[in-house]
């Protein structure tokens, strides 16, 4: 058991302050205003996981596409340039330049459908953040 | 009527009955009051304060695990409410004093403020205490007036229990040169 010196018998013998009355109706009421509130809270329709998913997933896509592109060029292909002496680094850019050469290539109109889905998603995370405050 | 453990409240509010709740702030609205007035020093924010940690434990519920009690996890949710509320408003003042009493000085304080009457003891402690920082009267008032193992103070606080022994031995020693400042040197020696 604690032993308690002379200050904190001294401290005892202070008097506590209470609480207004009304205190416990007015957590209450908060409480229950927070108990409507996550009955209608709104939930995301993609949780934050399958967020991670999806990127982990487009990312390795747009990879594979653009190493695809770049080691099955087909006939437009120049090579890689090197030698002893000098090394040229233009293949550095390469994946770069071919990753904008395929987009330019793709339909306007699934770009922006690609572009609208992405936007309505991200809003949806984040009123579904929001709603949570 | 049989009293229920906080186990059950807890239960029947996480099955969706918030009005399970109101006998938890029943039964810990005034520790969580009596630690926020120490840190806040301040009535309305006191009250503010350890209202917001009642939403705040309500709204986080689910993540209380159980293992640990209930006492303490709320604790902590008061402590951390009550602390940042201060460090928002940083309407307090600090001695930074280094205070080096000998135990004699000690003594003497002691002795002179056990020989006061109730009413001067209490005026002169509550003094000392003002110059305190928010965290040493936090440390006070849960091992004191709230009687908390200082290991339970230490998971409210997030300190080692060496730490929240340190920390209790200087306040403590910081309280005493307080009072010994605020009784003159004679009425110390009248005693």
């Amino acid at each position: 058991m604690k032993t308690v010196d002379k200050l904190g018998t001294f401290l005892k013998e202070l008097p506590m302050e209470a609480t207004s009355d009304d205190f416990t109706r007015l957590v209450m009421e908060r409480v229950r205003l927070e108990a409507v509130k996550s009955q209608v809270a709104y939930a995301p329709l993609i949780s934050s996981r399958l967020w991670w998913k999806i990127l982990a997933g487009s990312l390795l896509f747009l990879l594979a596409a653009v190493l695809l592109h770049e080691y099955f060029p087909g006939k437009e292909s120049t090579g890689v340039l090197l030698s002893l002496q000098s090394v040229d680094f233009s293949f550095v850019l390469k994946p770069f330049q071919s990753l904008t050469k395929m987009m330019n290539s793709l339909p306007f109109a699934l770009i922006s459908g690609v572009m609208a889905i992405c936007v309505l998603l991200a809003v949806d995370q984040l009123h579904g953040h929001l709603a949570k405050y | 009527m049989e009293a229920k453990t906080d186990a059950y409240y807890i239960a029947e509010v996480l099955r969706g009955n918030p009005e399970a709740f109101s006998p938890i702030v029943e039964k810990y609205r005034q520790l969580a009051f009596s630690l926020s007035m120490k840190i806040t020093r301040n009535r309305e924010d006191a009250e503010e304060a350890a209202q917001d940690a009642f939403v705040k434990a309500y709204k986080s519920l689910e993540s209380f695990k159980g293992g640990a009690a209930f006492r303490t996890w709320f604790f902590r949710i008061v402590y951390t409410t009550a602390i940042s509320r201060v460090r928002r408003s940083k309407q307090f003042t600090v001695s930074l004093e280094d205070y080096k009493l000998s135990d004699n000085d000690i003594l003497d304080t002691e002795n002179a403020i056990g020989q006061m009457n109730a009413e001067e003891r209490s005026l002169q402690l509550h003094k000392a205490m003002e110059m305190l920082a928010p965290e040493e009267s936090a440390i006070l008032n849960l091992y004191y007036f709230e009687d908390l193992p200082v290991e339970e103070i230490a998971i409210i606080m997030d300190l080692s229990a060496s730490n929240v022994k340190v920390k209790l031995f200087r306040t403590r020693k910081k309280l005493y040169g307080q009072l010994h400042g605020l009784l003159k040197p004679t009425e110390v020696m009248a005693y």
